[in-house]
This record gives C-alpha cells, sequence and structure tokens, in this order.
C-alpha cells in the first residue's frame, strides 16, 4: 500500500524524469545487441587493408547498428538509449557512404571508424549493463 | 584559422570535451600528414559530435540508474516503517 501511495506520489508530482528512473529495466536483448555492435567492430578494424572485406564488414555494421535503432524505438522509458542507438548508427552509416560514393577509403580512416564504433558502443554497454535487473 | 588555434580556448576539465579535444588533434595530424582525405577527416569531425552526444546521454541514463537505486531504497523503508 505504502508502495503505490509513493508511486502515486511520483506520479502528481509530475517529475518525469523520477517517474523514468523508476521504469528503469535491464533488457537482455539490448546487451546483446549492443555486444554484438562492439565485437563486430573490434573484429573488422583488422580487415581494413582489403578494401573488399572492409566494404563488406562496413555494411554489416550499419545493419546491426540499423536494428540496434528499431530495437529501441517504442521500448518506454529509454529515450537516452534511442538517442545514442541513432547516433551509433550515424557513425556506421558514415562509414558505409564513403564506400559507396566510389571513393578510395583508406585504411586509416576505415580502423578509425570501426574504432569509433566500438568505442561508443561500449561505452552503452557499460551503461545499460547497470540497468537494474 | 588551423586546428590548433581553433582549440585554443578549450580549456575544461570535462573529461569528454578533453577527449574530443584530444581527438581532434589526432584527426587533424593526420590529414597534415596525408593519411587522410579532408572528406574522411569531415567525417571523423562529425564522429566527435556523436561521441559527445552518446556520452551526455549515457551519463544522463547513469543518473537516472542512481535515482532508481535511491528510490527503491526509499520504498523499501516505507514498507519497513
Amino acid at each position: 500500500m505504502k508502495r503505490l501511495l509513493i508511486l502515486i506520489a511520483l506520479l502528481l508530482s509530475g517529475c518525469t524524469s523520477m517517474i523514468e528512473a523508476y521504469s528503469l529495466k535491464y533488457d537482455t536483448n539490448e546487451y546483446l545487441l549492443i555486444t554484438y555492435i562492439r565485437n563486430s567492430a573490434g573484429l573488422s578494424k583488422n580487415t581494413c587493408n582489403d578494401q573488399t572485406s572492409s566494404k563488406n564488414n562496413a555494411n554489416d555494421i550499419a545493419l546491426k547498428t540499423s536494428f540496434f535503432v528499431n530495437f529501441t524505438q517504442y521500448s518506454a522509458s529509454n529515450s537516452d538509449v534511442k538517442t545514442a542507438a541513432i547516433e551509433l548508427n550515424n557513425i556506421s552509416i558514415g562509414l558505409t557512404a564513403q564506400y559507396n560514393n566510389g571513393r578510395q577509403v583508406s585504411p586509416t580512416f576505415c580502423k578509425l571508424k570501426f574504432e569509433n564504433i566500438e568505442t561508443n558502443a561500449e561505452t552503452i554497454q557499460k551503461t545499460i549493463g547497470k540497468k537494474p535487473k | 584559422m588551423n586546428i590548433k588555434e581553433a582549440l585554443v580556448n578549450i580549456d575544461s576539465g570535462n573529461s569528454t570535451i578533453i577527449a574530443a579535444k584530444e581527438l581532434t588533434e589526432k584527426y587533424g595530424n593526420m590529414l597534415h600528414e596525408g593519411k587522410i582525405s579532408s572528406a574522411e577527416f569531415t567525417e571523423l569531425m562529425l564522429d566527435v559530435q556523436r561521441s559527445i552526444n552518446i556520452q551526455q546521454h549515457m551519463i544522463a541514463l547513469d543518473e537516472l540508474e542512481k535515482m532508481n537505486i535511491a528510490i527503491n531504497g526509499i520504498i523499501t523503508l516505507a514498507t519497513i516503517l
């Protein structure tokens, strides 16, 4: 009963961040997806000397980040992860765009882009891993 | 204006800003050395902005997670009292 009264008090106070905080929940699938992205980026950065492989890897990671955006799109009380997913997808699209524009992509750029995806995926993974279980 | 001049006034203790400044300098040096093209440099600078945005949202989520722990603690206390 007291628990219910506290929740009603939170709702009536109009404190949306308090409600959002209370609604946070760890999602195994969300954590799995970001781990896949981080892992793929980590492996892909080692193949940047081969244009064909790296182009395929770039397209593959863009599919994964796009899937992550769609996965988080309609989940409730998850606005920060949604925004992070969109930005991570933008980083991936920026890499595929360089390949798909028919430009010669330098191995250094390819490596840096995969590193950016890996680092940012790890940042997201670290935070969503702490969501209450 | 070159990259070093553009960054001269950025003197923040914020770890996200420090990391962004270091990356900008690193990318600038790579452009100068011809390791990346100007189009690639531009794309990497957009990544710096995107990374800052991701960091900010993950810091906000981290705060919410801490608040969640506090709320649950308060609820537990209220249940006991």
